[in-house]
């Protein structure tokens, strides 16, 4: 089943590919969902640590913001929000798998822009794999952040572009769509709003 | 394209199947072509020499080119592909899949394909087996035609241009001007008249097809799969040097229903697989294999007329079958269908005679053993002097089992001591010159009894319903030990229940899918909806109705409709039932994997119907003792009045505040709508099946509890991953504890994924002992051949010749249960200890609103609809590495009281009522042991902080304590239970000593046998289950195979007293005492323990053995007292040392003399019979023989 759904996932964006990618959100709709198997283990683990939650729940769910399949921070409302809701981000990577899976095109420049505030360090990271399609042994190449901005007190509105760095080998060749996640590290705290990124169209 | 093909790599790089391609349990690209089915040799040896033959077909379907070649002499090469509409994309599911994919299937079919296209290998002929041309590799077309180009023949099958997919159904749009060059040319007149005269056309389902204009779609007669008949037609071009010839039968859109690549697929309603017409179907094939290369003969047509009265046929003298395949000798010929070959032709010749059988009916269509049946025969006109009619029974097994005369056209016969299920009453017309005519109507024998291993294949080919396959694949496996099949009642296939007696199957009834998921979208609905539709208390409700009155449904009374459940639907199933009643079967299943709306996802969306928020509101008063107000606490709500009483979705109780409200709703649903549904509908059934047991199929979001007489039995989701025994006994257990050990189990097992009980030779030993240890009845063997893939899902290689070396080491352990040893186990009963647990699943919803506590009521990814994972199953598997069976009981039981020690693995969730019935159990003496702060919630999930329940048993959660309360004692072990599974099965059972201490200490509580590791400690990691049957102990051992096995064997057995032991595996006596050393591998262990000793075993024979009459064997075995509970292996041989298995058996004594009697039939040949007995337990063999004069 795993392999399965992966090549779907795949199948899904390769048919996808042909549409420059965008991804935005504004944090304004969230739901209630289960809380999942995986989700039971790992906040165990996290509480036992003397670590927070980095999401909230009540009784069986936890909320998470519309698009994101797996936890993706708490909502922020009121005086703390940006506009409307927002989100509030510790010691958590988002968006790996289903946000941003497979939306980082090697060759392509990516416009960006976002709300920011908090204490700590925004990180959009992109998971760099490698594959040798002769034997398909796979490898990690890097983890470069292709996004790092020190938050501030106040919210700060930024925009900009990245694109990933070069990566030469010989024997792997990149894959043709990455995944990438928000990265913030235990102690920080990052309350973010209107997060999109897009790529740019090349004449 | 490309960056697909990246993609693609990417994910089935690191998916392969299991085995891999060259494994010997691998069945891809196998095809030894050993096994010999009915066949006539037409064409064997063929004039000329053999033909070379390449044959491209589907793996499932490569069967048949064995079949082709057993009529036509041919030297074969084979390329398999995956199916009709694939090439190397077949289907596969999941990690482990047996099957080839992906990169692995398409490189390993291009492998074999290059080698068997290179340009050394020749051929006379191709044959293409209804594979779509659009999905053969375009180097592979123009190999092909390369070939026929320089002369070879090319017979395609159905030739067809499908769109690639599973199961196409439509084809490539737009034309193909090669396609039609090619296949589509009409064969003129001559050629059509060449092949088909050969054949005997008008008794095939065939009709010929002359027009290409005709549609690819469904027939005139309804939808192809379900047609009756097929049609054929004949397309031919010349090629180059080479002959095409299109083999059309128009089924191209239904060989998604597999099991016919070379013959056409004909649905036959009644479903035997006709092996006459399927042979004439292969002598069509052989007669376009020798067109296409210009070698079939020419012949001079058959000179016997169509029809022939019998008297006319005396001195007929060329070789004639009957319409079963027969040679018949005889002259005249009786009335009825016959076959006249020569060469590489036949004709049909239909016997007439003026005196026949018009019909013959019973006056019921099924009796109990031992009753008599009368009936009715009509002839066309009297009979004369010199004129006779009798009517005789035939069992399946063809043996003539009774015979009576016929008395003014009635007749009566008795089913004295019937070997199978049914049998077929024949009236026979007879003269001075031989028999005139005979029709025969079935009589089925009401069997339901179900006291032996049970293996039993499903969702596969089976008799009846996948032509030839079915035939084949159930034939095959019997010789394995497959006795049984899952039967379809859900779709109404009454006839399935004969076909499965036919081929001496007993039936397991699917009766029914019951949820409410109805629908594939039901599945991905808006579960923020409330679903008022599903209404499932007021289908309960008209079952109910049904059951206590005993009548049909009155729509205008009950007009409720959920789906396709609606009055009219269920007075209909009641008429299935009937008619299935006939037959018997273990348990009927009532829903397989099917729940309440949105509960597998952990979002339940349904229980707002009117009928089944009155029940809330009734339950809702009860519970409360009609107190709103307490209520309203509870829940954090502000009802008025019992009236506004309704449940509610998760998503509302976490945003008001109302978790209590949803647990309380929840366990109302799941018991008191869900579970009592499945009550009520049993109940319903056993209007019309009044001993029917019922349960399901899967997974395990029932309230056991509720299940003491109805939903006792099951096929068990247990297995296939490492340590069920210790990780998934709780699947057993339950069901187990509250049907009071009534109910009838399956354990799963499937050739789709190479599961852990496959992958080793040991695993595969241990899997059918472990289900008999666990008290199961038996296991299921899934699939087999039956759908498009490349390789694997088969235990046999495709051509049904060998079986697979990990099927045959599954098997040979089956057979040995299957000797006597499995149904002494199951009539036996099982040991348990004085030791209950507390099961309450109310907390199951308690325990969800708590994602992070320690440990859960249930866990696994699954945690909403299993019950293992959690605490109740750590607890479970420290009391069974104690070796102390304990019951689950429900808080309704505490009263009832009878055993000495309680657990309380997670009972978070505890009423007021619930807690004093604890505490009085401790007070009355017994001992309390718990884990996971019990009481520490409401019933209803509330917290109650200080105010928690049982604090004076449980003082402090934080430590462990034990305190006196009247004549009892109450433990608290703080993760005393909790994690027991995991640390087991790394081997760390320390955890168990404390709880081992308390039950000895406190409760008298010990293993009825204990077993002592070489340091004389009590072992932990053997699962072991103890039998009885009268003064007979069995005892099954299964070492957790948490290692390798190889290191402290040394193991003593202690017993409570002396006794004789035997390893009834072994057959080895292993002395008399009350210690034993034994040498404890992985290997299952299973020993008789008895209070005397067995010795030899005599048979000797009463009376003169006679055809028609039973023979009365008597036997005794050496015994200390005459009063001895045994169990006896039976088998009968011919001269020829083959056995006679309608006679095999296993007998259960309680004597030391025993008598059995072997009823033989009126068609049994002279000669001389060995009867073979072996004693179960002992070993112990003794045989005689005797003889049938002529």
């Amino acid at each position: 089943m795993k392999c399965f759904l992966i090549a779907m996932f795949i199948l899904a964006s390769a048919v996808a590919a042909e549409e420059p990618i965008r991804v935005s959100d504004d944090f304004e709709k969230w739901e209630w969902k289960p809380v999942t198997h995986s989700m039971r283990r790992g906040g165990k683990k996290r509480l036992a640590e003397k670590r927070e939650l980095s999401f909230e729940y009540r009784g069986p769910l936890y909320r998470g913001p519309v698009g994101f399949i797996l936890p993706a921070g708490v909502i922020v409302e009121g005086d703390e929000a940006f506009k409307g809701s927002s989100v509030m981000l510790t010691d958590c990577q988002v968006g790996l798998h289903g946000r941003y899976s497979h939306k980082i095109r090697p060759e392509s420049t990516y416009n960006y822009s976002l709300a920011l505030k908090g204490h700590g360090t925004f990180r959009f990271r992109v998971w760099v794999r490698g594959i040798d399609v002769k034997s398909s042994e796979q490898t990690w190449l890097g983890f470069p952040n292709v996004i790092e901005i020190e938050a501030t007190d106040s919210w700060q509105t930024r925009t900009g572009t990245f694109e990933l760095p070069a990566y030469k080998d010989s024997k792997f060749q990149i894959a043709k769509a990455l995944s990438a996640a928000i990265v913030i590290d235990a102690g920080d705290r990052i309350y973010l709003d209107n997060f999109s990124i897009e790529e740019r169209i090349v004449d | 394209m490309k960056r697909f093909s990246i993609l693609w790599f990417l994910c089935v790089a690191v998916a392969n199947a299991d085995p891999p391609p060259g494994d010997p349990n691998q069945p891809y690209d196998q095809l030894p072509g050993t096994l010999e089915t009915y066949h006539i040799p037409w064409a064997r040896p063929l004039e000329g020499g053999p033909l070379k033959a390449l044959f491209i077909v589907p793996y499932n379907d490569s069967r048949e080119v064995v079949e082709a070649a057993q009529r036509i002499e041919v030297d074969y090469t084979v390329i398999m592909n995956a199916g009709p509409g694939g090439w190397a994309d077949g289907y596969f599911e999941g990690e482990n899949a047996t099957p080839l994919h992906g990169i692995e299937a398409e490189a390993t079919l291009e492998r074999i394909a290059r080698e068997r296209l290179s340009p050394e290998r020749n051929y006379d002929v191709i044959v293409i087996g209804k594979i779509s041309w659009e999905v053969i590799p375009d180097w592979v077309r123009k190999s092909i035609l390369t070939r026929v180009e320089d002369g070879a023949g090319l017979v395609y099958v159905s030739p067809n241009r499908l769109q690639r997919g599973l199961r196409p159904t439509a084809e490539v749009e737009g034309e193909d001007a090669e396609f039609s060059r090619l296949f589509e040319r009409d064969a003129p007149t001559e050629l059509n008249e060449r092949i088909f005269g050969g054949l005997p056309m008008n008794a095939l389902p065939l009709d010929i097809e002359t027009d290409s204009a005709a549609a690819r779609g469904d027939s005139m007669d309804g939808p192809r799969h379900l047609v009756e008949r097929a049609r054929v037609r004949l397309s031919t071009t010349k090629h180059g040097e080479g002959r095409i010839l299109g083999l059309d039968y128009h089924d191209e859109m239904i060989g998604r229903r597999n099991s016919a690549s070379l013959t056409p697929f004909i649905y036959d309603p009644e479903g035997d697989h006709d092996v006459v017409l399927y042979d004439f179907c292969h002598l069509l094939l052989a007669r376009c294999l020798l067109w296409s290369v210009d070698r079939l003969p020419l012949e001079t047509p058959i000179d016997t007329p169509a029809k022939m009265e019998r008297a006319e046929t005396t001195d007929l003298g060329h070789t004639i079958r009957d319409h079963t395949g027969v040679v018949v000798k005889g002259r005249p010929l009786a009335a009825g269908d016959y076959f006249i070959d020569r060469g590489l032709a036949s004709r049909s010749l239909q016997v007439e005679s003026e005196l026949r059988v018009e019909k013959i009916e019973t006056e019921t269509e099924w009796v109990n053993p031992g009753r008599a049946v009368s009936g009715s025969i009509k002839l066309t006109r009297p009979v004369k002097e010199g004129e006779s009619v009798r009517v005789e029974a035939i069992d399946t097994w063809g043996r003539v089992v009774a015979k009576v005369s016929v008395v003014e056209n009635r007749f009566t016969i008795d089913f004295e001591n019937p070997l199978s299920e049914l049998w077929d009453l024949r009236a026979v017309i007879e003269d001075s010159r031989g028999v005139v005519h005979s029709q025969s109507t079935p009589v089925v024998i009401h069997n339901t009894v179900f006291d032996d291993f049970l293996f039993m294949i499903i969702f596969a080919p089976t008799p009846g319903q996948n032509g030839w396959k079915g035939q084949l694949h159930a034939k095959r496996m019997r010789e394995f030990g497959i006795n049984s099949t899952y039967t379809y009642l859900i779709y109404s296939q009454i006839l399935q229940f004969y076909q499965n007696a036919r081929a001496n199957l007993r039936s397991v009834v699917y009766a029914e899918h019951l949820g409410e998921l109805m629908s594939p979208t039901d599945h991905k609905q808006d579960f923020t909806v409330e679903r008022e539709d599903l209404d499932l208390a007021e289908l309960s409700r008209m079952c109910r109705h049904i059951a206590d009155t005993g009548k049909k449904l009155d729509p205008a009374e009950f007009p409720y409709r959920m789906g396709h459940f609606d009055a009219e639907w269920i007075n209909g199933r009641l008429n299935a039932y009937r008619r299935a009643s006939a037959f018997g079967s273990p348990f009927y299943t009532l829903t397989g994997e099917n729940y309440l709306s949105g509960e597998f996802n952990g979002l339940e969306n349904s229980g707002f119907g009117p009928t089944t928020t009155k029940r809330f509101q009734e339950w809702c008063r009860k519970e409360f003792g009609e107190n709103l107000k307490a209520l309203n606490t509870e829940w954090n709500t502000r009802f008025k009045t019992w009236n506004e009483i309704r449940g509610i979705l998760i998503q509302d109780a976490v945003e008001q505040d109302q978790l209590s409200r949803w647990i309380d709703f929840r366990y109302f649903m799941r018991s008191r709508v869900w579970s009592q549904f499945f009550v009520d509908w049993t109940d319903m059934m056993r209007v019309a099946i009044p001993d029917a047991r019922t349960g399901r199929v899967g997974h395990d979001h029932h309230d056991f509890s509720r299940y003491h007489e109805q939903m006792t039995s099951s096929k068990l989701y247990i297995g296939q991953s490492p340590l069920p025994e210790w990780r998934e006994a709780m699947v057993a257990e339950l069901p187990q504890s509250f049907s009071g050990d009534k109910g009838f189990y399956l354990a799963p097992q499937s050739t789709i994924r190479w599961t852990y009980d496959l992958q080793s030779k040991i695993n595969r030993e241990r899997w059918p002992w472990l289900t008999l240890i666990l008290g199961l009845n038996g296991f299921d063997w899934e699939n087999g051949l039956a759908g498009p893939t490349l390789g694997g899902m088969s235990g046999f290689t495709p051509c049904y010749s060998e079986a697979l070396p990990f099927f045959k080491d599954m098997a040979r352990e089956v057979q040995a249960i299957q000797r006597g040893i499995g149904k002494l186990t199951i009539a036996a009963d099982p040991h348990r200890s004085d030791v209950a647990i507390l099961w309450s699943p109310r907390n199951h919803y308690l325990s969800r609103c708590l994602p992070f506590e320690e440990n859960g009521f249930s866990g696994t990814f699954l945690s909403n609809i299993v019950t293992h994972g959690g605490a109740p199953a750590d607890c479970l598997a420290l009391l069974n590495s104690l070796r102390i069976r304990p019951t689950f009981i429900a808080s309704e039981d505490l009263a009832a009281g009878g055993f000495k020690a309680l657990l309380l693995p997670y009972n978070k969730a505890m009423s007021p009522a619930e807690a004093e019935a604890i505490r009085q159990f401790v007070h009355d003496g017994g001992l309390l042991i718990a884990d996971n702060e019990p009481g520490s919630f409401t019933e209803h999930g509330r917290a109650l902080g200080e105010e928690r329940r049982l604090a004076d048993l449980f003082p402090d959660f934080k430590d462990s304590t034990l305190i006196e309360h009247g004549a009892g004692r109450a433990a608290y072990l703080p993760n005393g239970l909790n994690g027991y599974v995991e640390k087991h099965g790394s081997g760390d059972f320390a955890q168990a000593e404390p709880v081992q201490r308390l039950l000895a200490e406190f409760a008298d509580q010990r293993p009825p046998i204990e077993l002592l590791d070489a340091a004389g400690k009590p072992r932990r990691d053997i699962f072991a289950r103890v039998f009885n049957v009268d003064e007979v102990r069995l005892f099954g051992l299964l070492r957790a195979a948490i290692d390798d096995g190889s290191q402290n064997l040394k193991t003593s057995m202690i017993l409570p007293e002396k006794a004789h032991v035997w390893d009834v595996r072994e057959h080895e006596y292993l002395g008399f005492g009350d210690r034993f050393e034994l040498s404890l591998d992985l290997r299952p262990r299973f020993l008789a323990i008895l209070s005397s000793r067995l010795g030899a075993m005599k048979l000797e024979i009463d009376g003169a053995p006679s055809a028609g009459a039973p023979l009365t064997i008597r036997g005794e075995v050496e015994a200390e007292s005459d009063a001895i509970t045994q169990a006896v292996h039976f088998r009968v041989y011919n001269s020829e040392g083959v056995e006679l298995e309608w006679f095999r058996r296993n007998e259960i004594f309680d004597r030391r003399r025993f008598e059995i009697a072997l009823p033989l039939s009126f068609s049994i040949k002279p000669g001389t019979y060995e009867v073979r007995a072996e004693h179960v337990l002992t070993g112990a063999e003794a045989s005689l023989h005797f003889t049938i004069e002529r």
